[in-house]
């Protein structure tokens, strides 16, 4: 295994799948032997054979030969064939429900020199391969990463993106965590220490009533001494009893209030410590996870880790104290009953912890069934014109209906459950005590059998007393399990964010361009989102400051990512991008991304006031500055018209507004920060005519004077274009005036532009 | 759609390749390369098939497009075609609607953020894991169909077809 594979990757790979984790060291020797020497490049598996059974087929790419290895069912020696990659004609993929088939391509009319079928787990690194060969076909050769790595990768990637996986070991979470507490030793010692006191002095009362009982009451009712003599005594066992209460209480007051409050400073020191993170983390992490699950990272896992830390850990611990401590005094007492009574208590333990097994499962499928209820809702209620204007109103009531009974009694199957459940555990710990009855009640009555010596009425009564405080802990100790479960699950995903390094960084000595002038330049870019395939393939092209660019395209070409990576929100794969002849990816992305605007096609605002949003990029503008950007985007006029001016409260995302309307504040919001780079991301679309006449009035004047990047599908909007870039497929299929292109008789714009005329007309 | 253990090894030898054609003209064949071709009156692409309902009617209404993605032909049902063409799509229909096929479940465990299974399929023992909130979803021929966060589908049958201990690791996701 090559050093450049983590052993945390590794195990991954070996406790999740149940194929090799590289390609055999015999097998690579015998290709590379056969290929004279020349090293392996690159491999993938396919996992099916003809008969769509399991196979271990591997395919291997060398610089100048494909070997394909197949290990026989019965034979273990592989069947290695060979060809020369100057044969490959071409490659031709079949897609299935779980298998893919790819063939490698010969001559015309010749049959193919490879069928490889796969599993889609295996997909990734069988399409990396077949990029690869794509790319060599067209002539461009693509840099390898080291093939064991990039084969286990390939195969681990959709467990790791769906699984926040930090560290396997729980245990190693768990003091993850606990180390956040270390700027709260004081804390820590004190809400700990109470903890300890409050149960140790909880053993005290029952000793001491023990203690009266045999020394005072017994002795007093059986005439052996004066009641007087004895009082003393009495009274300062009460008053011992009285001050444990009370420094008991006040330890109680001391750990609930230190632990809530340490826990919610560790809590609070998490979220920010995520949120500070999450702003450094690049797109591509946003796009592969959901924002669901951030949100609830930041703010369920974190109140979640507060419970543990504040309680759980306190809880468990002491649980298991106070276990030890009373089997220890019961055992101290009488060893014959405290027996009696501790033994059945590792059986309880394990009672509620099979409880909780099968409760696991009964919430699974309440849960599951809980989802269908969910899902008919999140359907429906946003849906609700669509609902009324088909008039399924009474269908989706019964549907709704019916899961919602069906839900209702996986939860009572849940209810009835623990409600059995519980009474029998009690009824267990009550059995104990009547074995424990049974047990003293000979010796109590003075007979010295073979169960012990007689039996103090002191002693009886403490065992009493000792054994109402065993349900306790033997319920919190059952639920361990649960409770480290649910906390490390949430230390996992917290700790998965703050573990991700964000793909996108700044050079060490970052260079800042004041102003940026505004030249861009693409000098044989390609990008790809997932390192597999290309959206963009090569591109290069020359900017002057101030020129305006229309990019056009079909949808799926590559225009959105050549925007993204102008604003520097990913780093090319290859290539550069430079911005006045400086490479983009040394310049500081801060500095230079407070130069850059961005007009999306679906505009984001946040909740608050229209001025604060469209000072977004300027705080602390000046009102006359926010006043003419919001005339300069013809947005002025219907800000006025709302009864609190730009003081009005826009809503979640701006929801109060029209599309229009919302387009035109982004544009205010673009006009106030001035950039020098602006890219407009389809910002006319699905809007109507009179409202595009204004945001297009509005981008006139906001393109004045910098470099624009405009995107849209309505070629119409792009007049004022000096250049136009048609995209297609991630190259830069064409370049020039509208003029120009359209003299390409057989020209993609052309084409395009005939098109819309065509449905415009018929429009 | 399960698999019935056809031979689809042999795609070296050019031995599909009826030519006679169906009431619309089409033709659809294996040729020699291993690709699907099709075409009318004599001309023919390279396509690919697609179904349009690959779990409620996987043997109707199947598109067949070009490497452009443009569709050359939808064969409404497998009957409208000539024979040579109807075996050569039935074909390739088996091993697009190729499946697991589990026939134990060994385990289920949960583990962060993902629940772990270990099955015994038909083609094989295979480990798989699939997201907490992934649920199963019923199969158009009978039982359950489970994917996991590779994509790959696992058909896990009707509760009374597999043995008492399975069954009782699958109860949850059963109804």
């Amino acid at each position: 295994m090559t050093a450049a594979i983590r052993t945390s990757d590794l195990e991954l790979f070996e406790t999740s799948t149940d194929q090799p984790s590289r390609l055999p060291a015999f097998l690579r020797q015998r290709i590379e032997r056969d290929w004279g020497g020349s090293p392996v490049q690159m491999y993938a598996l396919a996992d099916l054979d003809g008969e769509l059974s399991f196979a271990e087929t591997w395919v291997v790419l060398g610089a100048r030969h494909v070997a394909v290895a197949r290990q026989g069912k019965t034979d273990p020696e592989p069947v290695i064939s060979h060809f020369e990659r100057s044969e490959i004609s071409g490659l031709s993929t079949e897609e299935g429900l779980s298998c893919r088939t790819l063939r490698i391509l010969g001559g015309a009319d010749a049959p193919p020199l490879a069928v490889l079928r796969f599993t889609l787990r295996q997909r990734r690194s069988m399409e990396a391969f077949a990029f690869v060969l794509e790319q060599a076909l067209e002539g461009r050769t693509v840099s390898l990463a080291d093939a064991d790595e990039s084969y286990l990768q390939n195969v681990i990637r959709p467990i790791r993106d769906a699984q926040a996986l930090v560290v396997r070991h729980r245990l190693a979470v768990v003091w993850r965590l606990l180390s956040y507490l270390a700027p709260y030793k004081k804390d820590v010692i004190l809400g700990m220490g109470s903890a300890a006191a409050i149960t140790v002095l909880a053993l005290v009362p029952p000793f001491l009533t023990g203690y009266l009982v045999d020394r005072v009451i017994g002795p007093v009712h059986a005439g052996e001494v004066e009641a007087s003599n004895v009082a003393e005594i009495a009274w300062f066992a009460v008053a011992g009893i009285a001050l444990t209460y009370v420094l008991r209480q006040i330890s109680v007051w001391i750990r609930l209030r230190r632990m809530a409050m340490l826990g919610e400073f560790v809590a609070r020191d998490l979220r920010t410590h995520l949120y500070d993170h999450l702003h450094k983390l690049s797109l591509s992490f946003y796009s592969r996870k959901k924002t669901g699950s951030l949100i609830t990272r930041v703010s369920s896992d974190t109140d979640r880790l507060w419970e543990f830390l504040a309680f759980g850990v306190v809880e468990v611990s002491l649980s298991l104290v106070m276990l030890v401590g009373l089997a220890s005094v019961l055992i101290y007492l009488d060893w014959r009953l405290g027996l009696v009574m501790t033994l059945p208590v590792p059986f309880l333990c394990w009672a509620i912890h099979l409880h909780g097994q099968h409760m696991q499962k009964l919430f699974l499928r309440a849960w599951r069934k809980w989802s269908r209820v969910t899902d008919i809702l999140s359907d429906t209620i946003p849906g609700m014109r669509v609902v009324k204007a088909f008039h399924q109103e009474e269908r989706e009531k019964e549907r709704f209906g019916f899961r919602n009974y069906d839900v209702a009694s996986e939860f009572n199957r849940i209810h009835a459950s623990w409600t059995t459940f519980w009474p029998f555990l009690i009824f267990g710990v009550q059995l104990t005590i009547i074995l424990v009855w049974c047990f003293a009640l000979p010796r109590l009555l003075g007979e010295a059998s073979a169960l012990g010596p007689p039996l103090s009425m002191g002693v009886f009564v403490s065992f009493l007393l000792y054994m109402t405080m065993l349900v306790q802990p033997i319920e919190i100790i059952g639920q361990m399990a649960r409770i480290m479960n649910r906390a490390t699950s949430s230390a996992h995903r917290v700790f998965e964010v703050l573990d991700t390094e964000p793909e996108v960084t700044d050079a060490a000595d970052p260079v800042k361009l004041n102003p940026v002038r505004g030249e861009v330049k693409f000098e044989d870019v390609s990008f790809s989102y997932d390192g597999v395939r290309q959206v963009l393939k090569g591109v290069s092209f020359d900017v002057q400051a101030g020129e305006l660019i229309g990019l056009v395209g079909p949808s799926g070409g590559g225009k959105t990512t050549l925007a993204n990576l102008l604003a520097r929100f990913y780093d090319v794969s290859a290539g550069s991008v430079l911005i006045d002849g400086t490479d983009i990816r040394e310049l500081d992305s801060g500095d230079y991304r407070l130069q850059v605007g961005m007009v999306l096609q679906d505009p984001y605002l946040f909740h608050g006031s229209i001025a604060e949003n469209v000072c977004y990029g300027m705080p602390g503008a000046h009102l006359d500055n926010v006043v003419e950007a919001a005339q300069m985007a013809n947005a002025h006029d219907f800000i006025c018209d709302l009864p609190h001016g730009y003081d009005t409260i826009i809503g979640e995302r701006g929801h109060t507004l029209s599309g229009g309307e919302r387009q035109r504040i982004s544009i205010a919001r673009a006009i106030l920060k001035d950039p020098r780079i602006l890219i407009l991301d389809e910002a006319t679309s699905s809007v109507d005519t009179e409202t595009e006449r204004k945001i297009q009035q509005a981008m006139d004047r906001l393109v004045t004077g910098r470099t624009v990047f405009a995107i849209a599908h309505r070629l119409s909007t792009l007049h004022k274009a000096d250049r136009l870039f048609v995209i297609d497929n991630g190259k830069l299929a064409e370049a020039g005036t509208h003029a120009q292109l359209l003299a390409r008789p057989d020209g993609v714009y052309r084409r395009l532009y005939e098109l819309q005329k065509e449905v415009n007309h018929a429009a | 759609m399960q698999h019935d253990n056809h031979q689809h090894s042999d795609e070296h030898s050019d031995k599909r390749s009826d030519k006679s054609a169906d009431k619309s003209g089409l033709r659809v064949e294996r040729r020699v390369d291993g690709r699907l071709w099709a075409g009318r009156d004599g001309s023919a692409v390279p396509v690919r098939m697609v179904r349009c309902f690959p779990w409620s009617s996987p043997a109707r209404m199947l598109s067949l497009r070009d490497a452009d993605d443009a569709e050359v032909a939808l064969v409404a049902r497998l009957s409208d075609l000539e024979d040579g063409s109807r075996e050569v799509l039935g074909e390739a229909l088996l091993e697009a609607g190729f499946v697991l096929d589990v026939v134990e479940v060994l385990e289920i465990e949960e583990d962060v953020e993902i629940r772990r299974w270990q099955v015994r399929t038909r083609q094989g023992d295979r480990s798989f894991q699939t997201a907490l909130d992934a649920w199963p979803r019923d199969a158009p021929t009978g039982g359950l169909l489970m994917e996991d966060v590779a994509g790959d589908l696992f058909r896990i049958p009707p509760l009374d077809e597999l043995d008492p201990q399975s069954q009782k690791k699958v109860w949850a996701f059963i109804d």
